[in-house]
């Protein structure tokens, strides 16, 4: 086993790769946030190919440590202190069996990206990001949170002196296994959601609730 | 009948996506994805940080006062080696969520200084696991039933299938 390299600490994954299913459906393992430093790099690459200027510094975070409690969200918006976060992750499809809808919610791959309800996510910024989807025709879903998101918002809304934070996922079937499986066109819709917020946001937008 | 829109997603975006999802970038040790992520945004940003624990950060405008963040987590799920068993077996602990449910027959990858260590999640067969106990069917569990197959007949294997 030594010979091999193989020690206590080391680090096992699963195999599981990529594959594209009919219907648009794509499946693999670690869908579960790949996916959404994918989206995150796919707006900065439209923002760049479109020549779109903003008012405001953009900072694109790959963070870390997310599954082990938000930590490396934690350290990074310590060291940005960003004005407004938009945090983009998977959430749960509800519509497949054995998954209660009355406690879960309905939330479904194809139906657009999902925006959370949830004490930690701004009320101003999710508006913005609301208003923003009706007007781009961009379909999305509505998802309530108890307490926190489970996410990286939590970390970004709770940091340094409170940053308006919001939170845009994509909905995944089969979280946590090897056959992760999501809908391209969320996966569009998702890009295009954060991508046109962002062209919503200046440096005079009024996060103030009172 | 609305003709369908020409996808934002481009064939080079798609081959990212593709060979991002394929590298294993588990909870700690997310380098190597973060490597291809900083290498395809970079025509898109003007200036990259990357901080202590591998956070990667791209900056569009880093001049301005006024931040925003646009964010996702770079990590997955994995397991760890916890105990090497006297013959062989390894039995491990979450790194993250990861579901022992799913575990039985998987194929994994160890990931070592030498490379990876292909192996996988064993699970008694079928006709065996009943004549064990007590007449009930065994449930994956992280603490008690979980191992992976000696790896070392699987390098063999490996060895000789290759040539």
């Amino acid at each position: 086993m030594e010979d091999l390299g193989i020690h206590v600490g080391c680090v096992i994954t699963f195999e599981d790769g990529f594959e594209e299913l009919n219907y648009d459906y794509y499946i693999c393992r670690a869908i579960d946030n790949r996916i959404g430093g994918f989206m995150i790099a796919e707006v900065a690459r439209l923002l760049k190919e479109n020549k779109q200027k903003l008012p405001f510094g953009l900072y694109i975070v790959n963070a870390v440590q997310e599954e082990v409690g938000l930590r490396g969200a934690e350290m990074i918006a310590k060291r940005i202190k960003p004005n407004v976060a938009i945090v983009t992750d998977v959430t749960h499809d509800s519509t497949t069996p054995m998954i209660n809808k009355n406690v879960e919610g309905e939330i479904k791959c194809g139906a657009g990206p999902s925006i959370t309800y949830g004490p930690a996510v701004h009320n101003i910024l999710r508006d913005l990001i609301i208003k923003t989807a009706e007007k781009n025709n961009i379909p999305f879903q509505r998802h309530a949170v108890s307490r926190s998101t489970g996410t990286d918002t939590d970390a970004f809304a709770y940091s340094n002196d409170g940053t308006p934070s919001a939170l845009i996922s994509l909905p995944l079937r089969y979280m946590h296994t090897t056959v992760e499986m999501v809908k391209k066109d969320d996966i569009e819709n998702t890009i295009m959601l954060i991508y046109q917020s962002l062209l919503n946001i200046t440096p005079k937008t009024n996060f103030r609730y009172i | 009948m609305a003709k369908k829109q020409k996808s934002i997603l481009t064939k080079e975006s798609l081959s990212f996506l593709k060979n991002y999802l394929n590298n294993p970038s588990p909870t700690g040790f997310e380098k190597e994805g973060q490597k291809l992520w900083l290498k395809y945004t970079e025509p898109y940003i003007d200036e990259t940080y990357v901080d202590a624990y591998g956070s990667a950060v791209g900056i569009i405008n880093p001049d301005a006062p006024f931040k925003v963040v646009i964010e996702a987590h770079a990590d997955e799920i994995s397991w760890f080696v916890n105990y090497i068993s006297p013959e062989g077996l390894i039995y491990v602990i979450r790194n993250g969520g990861s579901d022992q449910q799913i575990a039985p027959s998987k194929r994994v990858n160890i990931h070592t200084e030498k490379g990876i260590v292909k192996a996988v999640f064993g699970w008694p067969a079928i006709h065996t696991r009943l004549r064990g106990g007590e007449g009930k069917e065994p449930t994956p569990k992280v603490d008690n039933i979980f191992w992976i197959a000696a790896p070392v007949t699987v390098k063999k294997w490996r060895t000789s299938a290759s040539m």
